[in-house]
């Protein structure tokens, strides 16, 4: 699996998860954790425009 | 005073915001200024800016890892940056400026405690406050076609309330970097620097391109002597360019940020593309050419240096966005810029002769120069553009900045100052002081200005009137017009004093 399948796969797992506890609980603290955590990989992902920002630098 | 500073993207990014820290630390002698970056950036930077004084470091990669397996609960990353978080909040800053504007950063800003926040933060229920205006001004502005846009170091001084402070860029040299320099071995006179390669493929002019250009340089500068500048992890790709530079006098550089610095203090002139490197620039005493291509938006990143060119291929599909692929057949952007014509003038440029000529010739290269105005903001003037488009420019960036402004008392012999500054720049940068086509575009926008308003006015009307027909007042849409009527008209009042205002003093010149 390349590393750009792992995130995709880590962004779908948090999207759900964010659904199922909003449905159950609304906006919580736990809401907050996984949507950063979500923004964290859409940055990295192709859809961001943060996508180099781990590139190697001097 | 405490203060952090977040910028959570990458390095030249950074690198453009430390005229933030130092007039900060100027705004306040005594506050200690942290940093919250990511790893990478600390790591390489750290021992060059003496102004900061804690580095907290982000490490987004250890943060993805943990992400991206099956046998970890999914909330373990969010256990490390909760960590850091408590750790920051345990400071007790008194201030909390996020430069980043990207949806991570401002979860993290709402997941931080802070009696002043600036920029952009999420509420618990994921509502964006901006705490700024001029942070809101970001967000509007974000979309690559919108005509005109202030640079992103002018935004971030407005939003801190900096904006009538010197830009400075205090960038520490060191011994690590006199060191490289001195293996270098370069030539005490006409060193010219070329930063080759940037971090995205469309940005980059190809390497074919850049030796076709070096050796045309060489061809008509024989004195020249260029030093390649490269990160290691771009030595490969690099070694393409030193095979095809043959006979032309070069020295690999293949060195750290600190030994980049050097090189470019010794350098005539930087040649490059849109990367950090460029914006160390602003910190060394070189002239600057960027070759600004593909994604690469000049007004809000360029080279904030007076002075500098700003070379660009003029096609419709430019600055394009940064995650998709090139979408023409071939790199349009890049191939306008032709390597004999960059080369013609990278020689001008080194020479002091006159570009206006050049850009005439060469209509399909946006060939501009960069001012520091005397009204408070940097602008890439196209030496191509009519002076009645710079002038609407101009008149438009001064009205954002007193609508963005926090409330003053007396602003009316402010906006008089304005437009003292605006003739001011005008006379200062106009070639021939023939002033009598902006007078008549003053005029034209005079007219629109009352002609606007009082449709304005009827729309508001003619929605309050519906509204009440159909017995369907929606209160909280007319409210949301009425502001934003309330702060056109305001726009409009400023707009009109000024361009009153600039007209008797260009008419009183001329």
């Amino acid at each position: 699996m390349s590393e750009e399948e792992k995130l995709k796969a880590a962004l779908a797992r948090l999207e759900h998860s964010i659904r199922k506890v909003i449905e159950t609980r609304g906006y919580s603290r736990e809401t907050r954790a996984l949507k950063l955590l979500s923004e964290l990989i859409q940055e990295q992902l192709t859809n961001g425009h943060t996508r180099h920002s781990t590139r190697s630098i001097r | 005073m405490k203060i952090l500073v977040m910028s959570l993207l990458r390095l030249g990014d950074f690198i453009q915001i430390l005229p933030v820290i130092e007039g900060l630390k100027q705004k306040h002698p005594d506050a200690e200024i942290d940093v919250w970056v990511h790893a990478p950036v600390s790591k390489s930077l750290g021992h060059l800016i003496p102004s900061i004084n804690h580095w907290w470091a982000l490490d987004r990669d250890e943060l993805q890892a943990g992400l991206g397996r099956a046998d970890l609960p999914l909330l373990t990353s969010f256990d490390v940056l909760r960590e850091q978080c408590d750790e920051i909040n345990h400071r007790n800053y008194d201030l909390i400026i996020n430069v980043t504007q990207t949806r991570f950063s401002a979860w993290l800003l709402g997941y931080l405690r802070c009696k002043t926040k600036l920029g952009l933060g999420f509420n618990p229920r994921g509502q964006a406050e901006f705490h700024s205006p001029w942070f809101r001004y970001l967000d509007q502005h974000a979309d690559p076609s919108v005509k005109d846009v202030f640079h992103y170091t002018d935004v971030f001084m407005y939003a801190c309330d900096l904006g009538e402070s010197e830009r400075v860029w205090n960038l520490r040299p060191t011994e690590k970097g006199h060191e490289e320099l001195k293996a270098l071995g370069l030539p005490r006179e006409n060193v010219i620097a070329v930063q080759p390669l940037t971090s995205d493929e469309k940005k980059n002019w190809g390497l074919e391109r850049w030796a076709e250009c070096l050796i045309e340089v060489s061809r008509r500068n024989p004195e020249c002597h260029f030093v390649i500048l490269g990160a290691p992890s771009e030595r490969a790709k690099l070694e393409d360019l030193f095979h095809r530079l043959n006979g032309v006098p070069f020295t690999p550089a293949i060195v750290s940020l600190d030994g980049a610095l050097a090189v470019l203090n010794q350098s005539e002139m930087l040649i490059t593309g849109d990367t950090s490197i460029k914006h160390l620039a602003n910190a060394a005493s070189c002239q600057v050419i960027e070759l600004a291509l593909g994604p690469s938006d000049h007004r809000r990143t360029g080279i904030y240096k007076e002075g500098a060119l700003i070379l660009s291929g003029r096609t419709e599909c430019a600055p394009c966005p940064h995650s998709s692929p090139c979408h023409q057949a071939s790199h349009r952007c890049a191939e306008n810029l032709r390597p004999d014509v960059v080369a013609r003038i990278i020689e001008c440029q080194r020479k002091n002769l006159d570009l206006v000529k050049l850009a005439r010739d060469h209509k399909d290269i946006a060939l501009r120069r960069t001012h520091f105005l005397g009204i408070g903001f940097w602008y890439a003037l196209d030496l191509h553009e009519s002076w009645p488009v710079t002038i609407s420019r101009w008149i438009e960036r001064s009205t954002w900045k007193f609508t963005l402004a926090p409330k003053r008392k007396g602003p009316v012999p402010a906006v008089g100052s304005e437009a003292y500054g605006i003739y001011h720049a005008l006379r200062e940068l106009h070639p021939d002081g023939n002033f009598q086509p902006v007078l008549a575009h003053l005029d034209f926008l005079e007219k629109d200005q009352s002609r606007t308003s009082s449709g304005d006015q009827e729309i508001f009307a003619r929605l309050k009137a519906e509204a009440q027909r159909e017995k369907t007042l929606d209160l909280s849409r007319l409210r949301s017009v009425q502001t934003r009527l309330e702060s056109e008209t305001q726009a409009r009042s400023i707009r009109s004093k000024i361009i009153r205002t600039l007209k008797s003093h260009l008419a009183e010149s001329s």
